[in-house]
């Protein structure tokens, strides 16, 4: 594989940063910014014009399962193939848009309006889009059949993204350039659903079986997927039909699996990546690394991934309500944030990012470290003298898991819950124990949701598709349902809020501790990174990279 | 492994006369100093709740990650506030554990293997049992730990049960090779004529005979243990958090090894020199027990 653009050679590189130092000296003032420590990391904004040109390279600490954007839950099949393909609407980043902002814009559609009741929707869709030049869909123009081929296969697929499509009872194609969708029950986001990155518009020669959705991509977004080799590397070139003009900025990108973190740190030391994300590193390794490399930008976001302690509802100790409430308030998540994440916010069943998070003062005292209340409420349980149980975590998610864990141990151990860890492997624990319920309690991750009815939804009601806490709560049930079809938004924020107090206080399984902040560190030749919570990667359209 | 001991071997199964210290110290001064050093290993992993300055599994939380000779933690912490020093002496315990248990387990039926396959040897008996430990043999050590330790899951049990295999086969063919010798003896000859039963000949003439080379065996196989069960464990798949040990103090420290150094280095050395020294003490013992090396 060759790219257009050959990386420049170490050597000349080095050379490049003694004519950079050479001018420094001969200009201090100018540079004099890059002795101050505090100013470390900082990003560099308005850094002139976009540049075209460049590979970035950078890493993921996984490889997706497989590339079918449908079928694969996985986000890291998101990751991997998100920028290969467009959605009617997509959220807008940029640098005056805050992170995680539900603000849209028109991806491949041009512009969409609702009707009176909720239930019409007319998307109008951009005119000549192009597919990527690959067979067998060749640059074939897109059209509203291809949106109707992916609505169709999204319903004909099980799992979770049929959530999302479910309610479409009619979609009608008038003419090539509109498409309209028909609801079953008034939906106000309708927008925000066409938004999901499960949404992605695949061409009818995917859906009808022409080529293998699993192992390649074919759409019309800003990068055409060049070769993917598993577990190793993934390439992208630049679509030269792009249908914003002038986008994307970067030649391509080049992406290697690189699962062990410090082997990325190091890798972005040598210089071999620009750009390394997701981590949850050690803050002191992260100043460490600004200190050691010139013009490093460090962006830390609020994140989206919530910690969780799952405990079983339907059976053993952890069925009783206070046991649940007890562990809720004897682990010292504060602690935990502080000693083994570089950040993180305390968070409710729903992310604090999202539309229906409850209030943070309001998380905070719910989630209050209270031991002295715990013993209380274990007591009352009846459990005064506590009980033994096994904690079952996985190493799939790395060490930091694993160290949480056992800090989990050691606070319930206060209280009286001796734990023993139950490591074990991630298929066994992703595959087996989670989904079918063998546990009675457990620590770990869940994969980010994009709105709050998913969260609700899907893990807190009895028929939930991943509820698996056994969670079993008639009053709650109806409280999802009905907050589905409020159609003002703050009457919807209420009901959503009240809610999540009403887990907190009632069920307390899955119970959330926090969404910890996600690093990402690029090279100070990167600009105009804005990157959006939905890991689409889309704005990496925008992105570009200074060229020598 | 070929290890050469003709009918003098008989003496080293004497107990251990003081004398006889003497006189390994003083033709074996390097494995002196090992056997010291396994000596006070030993020391440390029994009286470790007796020496630890902290509980290895207190999470001092006050004191996370420090450096050496802060807060009261001579070898620093981790980054659960755990003392390095207490966790490294516990460890200890951890690989003895672990080591005595595997080389009970795997030396009892190697042995076992051995000596009736040497006792039988040229029959169907020796046959089989031999191809199946070639079976065994043929496989990868560490591919054979991997899976083994993957399908049990981590725990001590499962720890011990994978490195046994690792040692049944090399005991087998220790034992088995002496075996054939000792069965052509003039003892074992005597023995059988006067009619004692095949059990009395191998536990009464066949075992005390043997035992030698398997003294220098068995330190060299505890040397092979020991970096196993930290394999194992830095792989996550050896001895299960938060119970100490060396592997996964390592494989924990490895991410931090920037910034608490003393997190890797601490069980690092503890293990490197107790490997060194059981290797050092295998070699050693086996000079001393070989007549031929002697003037």
């Amino acid at each position: 594989m060759s790219h257009p653009i050959l990386r420049l050679k170490r050597s000349s590189a080095r050379a490049a940063g003694a004519i950079v130092a050479a001018a420094c000296l001969a200009l201090t003032a100018a540079c004099g910014t890059g002795a101050d420590t505090s100013g470390k990391g900082k990003i560099v904004e308005d850094a002139g014009p976009p540049q075209d040109g460049g590979i970035l390279h950078t890493a993921a600490t996984a490889d997706a399962p497989s590339l079918d954007i449908h079928k694969e839950a996985s986000y890291m099949t998101h990751v991997a193939v998100g920028t290969v393909y467009s959605r009617l609407v997509a959220p807008k980043t940029g640098k005056d848009i805050e992170y995680g902002s539900s603000e849209l814009e028109g991806d491949l559609a041009e512009k969409w309006s609702k009707s009176e009741d909720l239930k019409t929707w007319t998307f109008n869709l951009r005119q000549g889009v192009k597919f990527h030049d690959k067979p067998p869909v060749n640059g074939r123009e897109f059209t509203s059949a291809d949106v109707k081929c992916t609505v169709d296969r999204i319903k004909s697929l099980p799992g979770h993204q049929l959530g999302l499509v479910a309610n479409v009872s009619k979609l009608e194609t008038p003419d090539p350039y509109t498409v309209v969708f028909t609801l079953a029950s008034a939906n106000t986001a309708f927008d925000q659903t066409m938004a999901n990155p499960f949404m992605s518009i695949l061409p009818c020669e995917g859906t009808r079986g022409e080529f293998n959705l699993a192992e390649d991509a074919i759409g019309t977004g800003p990068f055409v997927l060049k070769s993917w080799k598993r577990d190793q590397e993934r390439v992208m070139e630049k679509n030269p039909d792009y249908f914003i003009e002038g986008l994307p900025h970067l030649d391509g990108i080049q992406t290697t699996v690189l699962p062990d973190a410090q082997a990325q740190i190091a890798a972005l030391r040598s210089g071999k990546l620009d750009m390394i994300s997701s981590l949850s590193t050690e803050k002191r390794q992260v100043e460490q690394l600004l200190n050691q490399i010139d013009g490093l930008q460090l962006r830390t976001e609020k994140g989206i991934t919530q910690t969780r302690v799952f405990m079983n509802a339907a059976e053993g100790p952890f069925s009783k309500l206070g046991v649940r409430l007890a562990v809720a308030k004897a682990i010292d998540k504060e602690g935990m944030i502080k000693a083994l994440r570089s950040g993180g916010t305390l968070t409710g069943p729903i992310t604090p990012t999202l539309f229906g998070a409850m209030p943070q003062d309001e998380v905070d005292e719910l989630l209050k470290y209270d031991p002295e209340e715990a013993k209380e409420l274990l007591a009352e349980a009846g459990y005064p003298d506590g009980f033994s149980a096994e904690l079952v975590a996985t190493d799939g998610y790395g060490e930091t898991i694993l160290r949480e864990a056992q800090w989990i141990q050691e606070d319930l151990g206060k209280i009286g819950i001796k734990l023993t860890i139950d490591q074990q492997d991630y298929a066994t624990y992703v595959s087996s124990t989670w989904p079918e319920t063998k546990y009675d309690i457990m620590y770990g991750l869940q994969t980010p949701m994009l709105t709050a009815d998913e969260y609700l939804t899907s893990e807190y009601t009895s028929t939930g598709t991943r509820n698996w806490s056994k969670v079993n709560d008639p009053e709650l049930d109806k409280m999802v349902a009905a907050q589905r079809v409020i159609t003002d938004d703050t009457e919807r924020e209420k009901a959503l809020q009240d809610i999540e107090r009403y887990i907190m206080e009632n069920v307390s399984t899955p119970l959330p501790l926090y969404a910890y902040d996600t690093q990402t560190l690029y090279s100070g030749k990167v600009h105009d990174y804005y990157p959006h919570p939905d890991y689409s990667s889309r704005e990496l359209q925008n992105m570009w990279m200074e060229q020598e | 492994m070929s290890i050469a001991i003709s009918g003098t071997a008989r003496a080293a199964r004497r107990p251990k006369t003081r004398s006889g210290l003497v006189r390994f110290t003083t033709e074996q001064p390097l494995g002196a100093i090992a056997l010291f050093l396994i000596t006070l290993f030993v020391v440390v992993a029994v009286l470790a709740p007796w020496i630890a300055p902290y509980d290895p599994l207190a999470q001092d939380r006050v004191n996370l990650l420090t450096p050496p000779g802060v807060g009261g933690h001579p070898a620093g912490t981790d980054e659960l506030g755990r003392d390095v020093l207490s966790r490294s002496l516990y460890g200890a315990r951890t690989s003895l554990l672990i080591a005595v248990a595997t080389l009970a387990l795997g030396g009892a039926i190697g042995l076992v293997i051995g000596v009736v396959s040497g006792y039988f040897g040229g029959t169907w008996v020796d046959s089989v049992l031999q191809r199946i430990m070639d079976a065994l043999m043929a496989i990868p050590s560490i591919v054979l730990l991997l899976f083994v330790a993957a399908l049990l899951g981590p725990s001590v049990r499962n720890t011990v049960i994978a490195l046994s295999l690792l040692v049944i086969p090399s005991i087998n063919r220790v034992a088995r090779g002496e075996m054939l010798r000792i069965r052509e003896e003039p003892y074992v000859e005597a023995a059988r004529s006067v009619g004692c039963s095949t059990p009395r000949i191998l536990l009464r003439y066949g075992l005390p005979n043997l035992m030698a080379p398997l003294f220098v065996m068995g330190s060299l196989l505890f040397a092979v243990i020991l970096i196993a069960e930290s394999a194992l464990s830095f792989l996550g798949i050896g001895t299960p958090p938060p119970t100490p040990s060396w592997g996964r103090m390592l494989s924990e420290g490895r991410s931090q090894l920037e910034i608490a150094p003393w997190m890797t280095v601490v069980p690092g050395l503890i293990l490197s020199v107790s490997v060194l020294a059981f290797n050092l003490l295998g070699d050693a013992m086996r000079d001393f027990l070989d007549p031929k090396q002697r003037r």
